[in-house]
């Protein structure tokens, strides 16, 4: 019996909590487009299930697209909020006046086949890797197999901060296959014996196996200690001021209820 | 009325007409810049690498030859030996049902039949050709299924031209359907297959999802079945445009140009034909 008003209780405080929250929605209407990095989606497209659910006179979408492409996009006024799973140039920022807003930090994980046996990579092994100067797993001592790497565009927010922090400066090699999303890269490589590739920990499951860099494994904790050195924040970008539902959009993934669904997704949900 | 009716194709043909220009002269006065910039002929090299400066669009070139050639090929034997049978060797009532099963094939948006092969095929061949899934040869086997409905109405259609009466001539001598169709209908059809063949190619060049799931997208010239290879649909897809200043943004125009150039090409050819044949 106690346990049942225990439960109850936390129920019925959840959906007060999450009230307060949608509230930041009251009295608005109309249309809000967002597209960008593909690594935001899940936790967004969540977001806007409760959001449009609570007030059916707003209307939502959202696209993918890569983080360059819809920096553009807004700076241009063609959406009204752009996701980028990385900081913007100052010249982007200049052009298209961007005001930035981070929701939440992400790690970017290193993956390989579920079967793979490789745990742990160096970054001297992983520069070896992605330049092409070596072509077989056996050269690194690990099981025999041709390895195929995958990247992303060069769009990508994921592919910029993962080259910047994890291996620095290096010429990919040109036999790198390239995938379209973080979505692509898990099918990818979930279904390469030898494949390895990177991805957002926010989309990370079962289907890759995510390797440990310098004996550092990327997880919520690591990232958030600073052990795992490959992170980034999520941002969300509007040129100029944000539009007053873009302004509640923001508002609401930077609040409880948002963080809340940011942890769910395997980020980091930073609030400030 | 009928004034109005003329009135109405002048107006369409205009329109349409200018629609074709309006986009060639967008795609020449966006590629300007690079026409003039001194190293256009740089467009033309082995290697792309924004990052070193490297703009060549070889690699895409190439594999979109390579890409829609292998295609071209396989459908135009699939479409080839269904346009026969439905035409000439089924008895009536299959041929009636393959040829429905063949216009509905028409209506299958291509994202489909990638996103099955992606799940399907190329965890087979990723299996057993050690990760090489993602390749020229999974890309083109799947485009030829986009094509094939194309190639193979225009077969049908071709073979339907030879006049009743020829055959039914020739069957009254006694012969089978082996000899009508080898012996009368192949030879009068050539031209027919020739427009199939430049028509399946034209399709194959512009698609761009099949390639862009499926064909791994490097940036290296391929040298064998296996590799992977970019095509200049699916470059312009995932292009830099982070920084639309940058000539690697610009550079998407002239791939632009080059694909328009490619099929009006393709139909200059077919329009040749044609006139020869005449």
């Amino acid at each position: 019996m106690k346990k049942i008003a225990l439960v109850c209780c936390l129920v019925l405080g959840s959906l007060v909590l999450n009230a307060s929250d949608l509230s930041l929605f009251k009295g608005l209407s109309g249309t809000l487009n967002i597209a960008g990095g593909t690594a935001h989606i899940g936790a967004e497209k969540e977001a806007i299930k409760d959001i449009m659910m609570a007030y059916p006179s707003i209307n939502i979408t959202i696209a993918g697209g890569g983080s360059g492409v819809d920096i553009k996009q807004v700076s241009e006024g063609l959406i009204d909020l752009a996701n980028a799973g990385r900081a913007p140039k100052p010249d982007e920022v200049k052009r298209g006046n961007l005001q930035q807003f981070v929701f939440a930090i992400d790690g970017i994980a290193i993956v390989v086949n579920p079967n793979s046996k490789i745990k742990n990579l160096t970054k001297k092994q992983l520069r070896a890797i992605f330049s092409g100067e070596v072509t077989d797993f056996k050269q690194l001592g690990f099981e025999e197999g041709k390895i195929n790497i995958y990247t992303r565009d060069a769009s990508s927010g994921t592919r910029s901060v993962f080259t910047k922090k994890a291996l620095g400066k290096i010429k990919y090699t040109s036999s790198a296959k390239v995938v379209a999303s973080n979505a692509a890269m898990k099918t990818a490589v979930g279904s390469d014996r030898n494949g390895i590739g990177f991805i957002s920990l926010g989309v990370a499951d079962d289907s890759v196996k995510l390797v440990c860099l310098d004996q550092k494994c990327p997880s919520v904790t690591s990232v958030i200690d600073g052990t795992y050195p490959v992170s980034r924040g999520l941002y969300m970008l509007t040129s100029g001021k944000p539009t007053p539902l873009a302004q509640a959009f923001i508002s609401y993934m930077k609040s409880d209820s948002g963080a809340a669904i940011s942890k769910k997704h395997g980020f980091i949900p930073y609030q400030k | 009325m009928s004034l109005l009716f003329y009135l109405g194709l002048v107006v369409s043909i205009i329109t349409t007409s200018s629609f074709i220009f309006a986009i060639l002269g967008f795609l020449i006065y966006f590629s300007l810049p690079l026409l003039d910039s001194g190293n256009f002929l740089q467009f033309f090299t082995l290697s792309w690498d924004a990052t070193r400066g490297l703009y060549g669009l070889l690699p895409m070139i190439v594999g979109t030859i390579y890409i829609s050639l292998l295609a071209t090929v396989l459908a135009a034997l699939s479409s080839f030996s269904m346009a026969a049978l439905i035409a000439y060797f089924l008895p009536r009532k299959y041929a009636h049902k393959l040829e429905r099963i063949l216009t509905s094939l028409f209506g299958v948006p291509t994202v489909l039949y990638a996103f099955a092969a992606l799940f399907l095929l190329v965890p087979l061949m990723n299996d057993y050709l050690s990760g090489r899934g993602l390749s020229l040869a999974t890309a083109s086997f799947v485009l030829s299924f986009v094509v094939m409905p194309t190639m193979a109405m225009i077969l049908l259609n071709a073979m339907r031209t030879i006049p009743k009466s020829q055959i039914r001539a020739l069957y009254f001598i006694g012969a089978s359907t082996d000899d009508v169709f080898f012996k009368l209908v192949m030879p009068q059809i050539k031209k027919g297959i020739i427009s199939a063949l430049i028509f399946g190619f034209s399709r194959a060049v512009g698609d761009t999802l099949i390639s862009l799931m499926l064909a791994g997208n490097t940036l290296q010239i391929p040298h064998h079945l296996l590799d992977s290879a970019r095509t200049l649909t699916a470059h312009i897809a995932l292009i830099n445009a982070s920084d639309y200043e940058s000539i690697a943004f610009k550079a998407i125009f002239l791939c632009g140009l080059l694909l328009f150039l490619f099929t009006a090409c393709i139909m200059m050819v077919l329009k040749l034909i044609n006139v020869r044949k005449k």
